[in-house]
């Protein structure tokens, strides 16, 4: 049975098969050892209660225990550290007198995001890219931030990947902070997977950043998210969040952002008070969780809801006897 | 024998030529007629102290005989960016460290400063073509330490000369291409003729006002941030010769440097010697004014409205008299008994 659980010590090793295997690297995640069992170690802490702030990590699995897919939720964007993205403002330079009138693109550093909660550390298997694995392991999130509504902030915000090209590279690296580092994109990248984004970023130049200085082709590369991440710019709109003009400040990748409560899914998840199998009723997809912190569970189904109970067409792979909530796959906006 | 004297109404004409032949850099000479004639009365007026000290613009005039038309010009600016607000970038760094990470980056940073406002500003030289060499242009540009050595209560103690900065052949500033540009499209060659028309500051506030990180601009514009143009290399090497030292700004269209000293520390003004006429007969004894040889003194009165400068082969002193002849007595329209002061210019000077 294909489902979505909370991450445990004994996923490591198919988790970093899975990191191996994936082509967007996450600089959530580091592919070294040490700091996944760390990683692992601080999830487990926040589903058992022990840590408010600690990311939570989910694992896919499918029917024979496979760690499939991965994805995370920070409670509190940067923890107890401020978060940093430079935010896109526009600057007017014009002069009545001489006739000019120009828009300019500057980038300030902005730690505004800091405290949202914040979708991270997404990866799927590649073979999975295309299936409904996307949205099982995407939206399950979702259904766990409605479990436990008080743990999270009432803004919700997710990075998408920004523009890098065939050898890893972040264009808009290049071009800003490379200057500042003298380290390449792929190194950067590691060290903040080692000593985390924050403190990376804080070394980043205090100055706002005139967007028109930057290498034509970093100029490009703001706001623009990785080809790859259609999918997810895709929920995320669907969803009801919008593009930001807050970029990573890393590789410029935008930012959507929104209310929790106004979620296109947010809302239309239902509590039910069991889930029985019952083939007889209608069949729609659902997907259904159970459990809150250690215990949670998540799977995709299908069935009909009436009143405050879900009929399934097959086995119920839940406990039917306790409560669940209920998202339909279908939502409309 | 050359004179230099205050400007006049009658010299207009003349300046209108020179800023037609000056081209383009020489943002105190410009080819406009009507600005041109502002920025003379406005000296005029200074002369006539009908300004209060610190708006005053002294120009000096040039002339290579003493009835002969004026061959160039300079300037002292008694207080700058007081009418219109004075831009530099201010050359710092900003530093990037982490001991945990093991960096520690430099990064040369330009920041746009008003700091140089309330300065005296020594500039706006410029001598036509054919009378370069010689020496005449020493002469030009030292005549203003004797002005600021015998009039030191109007000037700020900051005294400062901006160097043009690297242009080629065409005008183009590599700077400008790098920066300003990018901010406005227009030429340099443009913007620099709007500077001399006294849009300077229009342009400037349409430049960037958050610093500019260095390693951001083409490495083209990097390389000239506070080189001069070659022309310049001379002013550059007497100013430095006289005390003069880049101070860390520069001009925000062609990132050329700003040098200064102290009133008080400029060499010209140090070495001035303040000495009294003696009135030489004329019976023979030449004082080596021969226009073939090269000028090594120049000698000024103390006069403010009629300041006037020459400049001589020779001297004879008496102590604390020195000897002129009746002519250049005539010239510096003074007679037996006046203060007047002498600057001896440096050998190596041209």
């Amino acid at each position: 049975m294909w489902q979505v659980r909370p991450i445990q010590d004994d996923d490591l090793p198919g988790l970093e098969a899975l990191l191996q295997a994936n082509s967007l690297r996450l600089s959530t995640l580091s592919t070294d050892r040490g700091k996944l069992e760390e990683s692992i170690a601080s999830a487990r802490r926040g589903f058992s209660g022990q840590s408010e702030l600690a990311t939570l990590l989910f694992v896919l699995q499918d029917g024979e225990g496979r760690q499939r897919g991965i994805c995370g939720i920070q409670p509190r964007a940067g923890a107890d550290e401020p978060f940093y993205s430079y935010r896109i403002d526009e600057l007017i330079h014009a002069s009545r007198h001489l006739g000019i009138h120009q828009r300019q693109s500057v980038l300030y550093l902005s730690h505004e995001l800091t405290g949202l909660t914040s979708l991270c550390s997404f990866a799927l298997h590649p073979a999975l890219r295309d299936t409904g694995s996307f949205d099982l392991l995407a939206r399950s999130r979702l259904l766990y931030i409605a479990a436990h509504r008080p743990a999270f902030a009432d803004e919700l915000i997710c990075e998408v990947q920004g523009i890098w090209d065939e050898a890893g590279e972040s264009v808009f690296w290049r071009s800003v902070g490379e200057l500042f580092f003298g380290l390449d994109f792929i190194t950067a990248d590691e060290q903040c997977a080692l000593h985390g984004k924050t403190m990376i970023a804080e070394l980043l130049p205090a100055y706002p950043v005139y967007n028109t200085l930057l290498a034509e082709e970093a100029q490009q590369a703001v706001a623009r998210p990785h080809p790859g991440a259609v999918r997810t710019t895709e929920w995320l709109e669907r969803e009801g969040l919008e593009k930001t003009r807050f970029v990573d400040p890393f590789d410029a990748g935008p930012t959507w952002r929104g209310r929790l409560d106004r979620m296109t899914s947010l809302r239309a998840i239902r509590p039910v008070s069991r889930l029985v199998s019952d083939a007889s009723g209608a069949d729609t997809g659902w997907l259904v969780s159970q459990g809150s912190g250690e215990d949670f569970r998540c799977v995709s189904l299908r069935g009909e809801l009436r009143d405050d109970v879900l009929y399934c067409n097959g086995p119920c792979p839940l406990d039917g006897e306790a409560p669940a909530l209920v998202l339909p796959q279908e939502v409309q906006p | 024998m050359t004179l230099i004297r205050p400007i006049t109404e009658q010299d207009l004409g003349a300046l209108v030529e020179m800023a037609r032949e000056s081209g383009v850099g020489v943002t105190s000479l410009p080819d406009n007629p009507e600005l041109m004639e502002r920025k003379v009365r406005r000296a005029v007026a200074s002369f006539r102290q009908e300004l209060a000290p610190e708006e005053a613009h002294y120009i000096f005039i040039l002339q290579d005989t003493p009835d002969g038309p004026p061959v160039g010009l300079c300037g002292i600016e008694a207080r700058i960016g007081r009418d219109e607000v004075w831009y530099n970038y201010r050359l710092g760094e900003v530093i990037q460290a982490s001991k945990a990470l093991g960096l520690y980056r430099r990064t040369p940073t330009l920041f746009l400063s008003n700091d140089l406002t309330g300065a005296t500003e020594i500039g706006s030289l410029f001598l036509r073509e054919p009378w370069r060499g010689n020496r005449t242009g020493a002469v030009l540009s030292k005549c203003r330490f004797l002005f600021l050595a015998a009039f030191p209560d109007l000037f700020s103690e900051r005294v400062i000369a901006e160097m043009r900065g690297n242009s080629d052949e065409q005008g183009n500033s590599p700077f400008w291409e790098g920066l300003g540009k990018r901010f406005f499209s227009m030429e340099f060659s443009d913007a620099d003729f709007l500077t001399g028309s006294g849009d300077k500051v229009f342009i400037a506030e349409l430049m960037p006002k958050f610093p500019i990180y260095v390693p951001m601009l083409p490495p083209a514009a990097q390389q000239v941030i506070a080189t001069v143009h070659p022309r310049t290399e001379g002013a550059l090497a007497m100013l430095r010769a006289e005390g003069f030292r880049a101070n860390g700004y520069v001009d925000i269209f062609d990132a050329g440097p700003t040098l200064e000293c102290s009133l008080g520390q400029i060499g010209g003004v140090q070495r001035s010697e303040l000495l009294h006429v003696r009135i030489r007969h004329a019976d023979g004894a030449d004082n080596g004014n021969d226009r073939d040889l090269k000028p090594q003194w120049l000698v000024s009165n103390e006069r403010f409205s009629d300041f006037r400068v020459i400049s001589t082969a020779a001297i004879t002193r008496h102590g604390s008299e020195l000897e002129l002849d009746p002519d250049q007595a005539g010239q510096l329209q003074v007679v037996a008994g006046d203060p007047v002061r002498l600057l001896q210019l440096q050998p190596e000077e041209s």
